[in-house]
């Protein structure tokens, strides 16, 4: 209860903060809880830290029209209110601490978003900014119009979505999803796959995994390329497929790919035991099969 | 066509699936996207339309192999189209609605992606009157639907449909 007034005090003052101010305010939250951050642009970076607390700090929008910073139950706020015009002015710069172990969700609009060293697991969009993520776990989910998405040291659940930015990771995650349309993905796990899926329209899309036992794997384009290396005992059935141009092409194995009547080539192979599946078509792009 | 090529062309076809059944039932969401009126399509998208139109009917007319049994796929994908085509409709018109509000870097951006994928559709439907029977086009098809309606629910927010239907594309 103490918590919870003194969470009300703070939002009292913060609401009065006005546009371009300084801000620096803390409140006492759960360790656990989940955070939901707001703000349309500038920069924001979300640290994790080992206090049971969330801080922050920097300069809020010119135009801001309200600071919304409280804390209900598990869920904490930070929300910087603007107008929906926004053609002058800077926008908000915000470090914001978080106890390590909270669930981040933070929206943007065309700000920089930054997470570093969460582990309780991170929901990250923006439309048109850059979204950079490490040292974070659990569950992680990036997505962006036309910002890039960098992933370094993540682990858990993982799922990228772009339309035309770019996604480059390094993570540790056995489940990994992959969306863009004309971005381009180099992703890599150093854990062993079970799940991955991805998809893209025209971008190419590039990952480096081992699979484990009984992995699954489908991936999908229309004109762009798919380039899977993996581990040369994995024990899936291998599918690859383009359905008109493009080609295949296999550098894990000797096996070569069929071309059928109407110039599609098709390459079915199995490996180990063959437990899992790899399943990777496009209609015009090329699909290669390489060694990790 | 050889012996061997024959046995091949009948193993893969008794591969085909018999029957192909959405992933989900995308009805409500068309109703709910027809119960609220939409304005006639502009031009450019008749112009569109009728671009994808000659494409498909070029790929009919140039390349299409006689004799394949299609009903399923073809039923599958009128049905998906039968879907998509209010929602594309209706998420078109309220991009159009508020383009002018976005930056403008950010609106050539979209601009860029949407005529990606009316390209990559075009293409996918080519692909498909060749090979009217491959299921993993008709979901290729669906999916970049999906990444279509994502892209602008992501910059013109508060649609009427709940974007976690699609959430998946973007």
């Amino acid at each position: 209860m103490k918590r919870l007034i003194v969470a009300v005090l703070t939002l009292s003052a913060g609401a009065a903060a006005q546009a371009g101010e300084a801000v620096d305010k803390t409140l006492d939250v759960r360790a656990n809880g989940l955070v939901r951050i707001e703000n349309v642009r500038g920069r924001i970076a979300v640290d994790g830290w080992d206090r049971d607390q969330v801080q922050v700090v920097g300069t809020l929008d010119d135009r801001a029209k309200a600071f919304v910073f409280e804390t209900s139950g598990a869920t904490t706020t930070v929300r910087v209110e603007t107008p929906d015009n926004l053609n002058r002015g800077e926008g908000s710069n915000l470090v914001i601490h978080v106890p390590k172990t909270s669930r981040v969700r933070a929206d943007v609009v065309s700000a920089e978003l930054h997470l570093t060293d969460l582990a309780g697991g991170v929901d990250g969009k923006t439309v048109s900014g850059d979204i950079e993520a490490a040292e974070v776990g659990d569950r992680i989910e990036l997505a962006t119009v036309s910002g890039d998405v960098r992933l370094t040291r993540g682990s858990g659940p993982t799922r990228f979505a772009t339309v035309s930015g770019d996604i480059e990771a390094d993570a540790d995650s056995a489940e990994i999803e992959i969306s863009t349309v004309s971005g381009r993905a180099r992703v890599a796990s150093s854990a062993r796959v079970r799940e991955l899926t991805m998809h893209s329209v025209s971008g190419d899309l590039e990952v480096g995994a081992s699979l484990a036992d009984g992995a699954h794997v489908r991936g999908s384009t229309t004109s762009g390329d798919i380039r899977l290396a993996i581990n040369p005992d994995a024990s899936v059935v291998v599918e690859l497929k383009t359905t008109a141009g493009g080609g295949v092409r296999n550098t894990l194995t000797k096996d070569k790919p069929n071309r059928g009547i109407s110039g599609a080539e098709a390459l079915d192979l199995t490996l180990g035991s063959g437990q899992g599946g790899v399943e990777l078509t496009t209609v015009s792009g090329r699909v290669e099969l390489a060694p990790l | 066509m050889n012996a061997n090529s024959d046995e091949a062309l009948d193993a893969l076809t008794a591969r085909l699936p018999r029957s192909i059944e959405p992933s989900r039932d995308l009805w409500p969401y068309v109703d709910a996207r027809i119960a609220s009126p939409t304005p006639r399509a502009p031009l450019w998208q008749l112009a569109l339309a009728a671009g994808i139109a000659a494409l498909f009917v070029g790929a009919l007319l140039l390349g299409m192999p006689r004799g394949i049994p299609a009903d399923s796929a073809v039923a599958y994908r009128q049905q998906l189209d039968a879907a998509f085509s209010p929602l594309r409709q209706a998420s078109l018109t309220r991009y159009r609605a508020r383009a002018d509000r976005l930056d403008p870097a950010l609106r050539r951006t979209v601009e860029t992606n949407l005529a990606i994928i009316d390209r990559a559709l075009a293409e996918i439907r080519v692909a498909l009157e060749r090979d009217p029977d491959d299921a993993e086009l008709g979901q290729i098809l669906k999916r970049t639907y999906e990444q279509e309606l994502a892209i602008i629910d992501a910059v013109t927010p508060n649609a009427p449909v709940d974007p976690q239907q699609y959430r998946g594309a973007l």
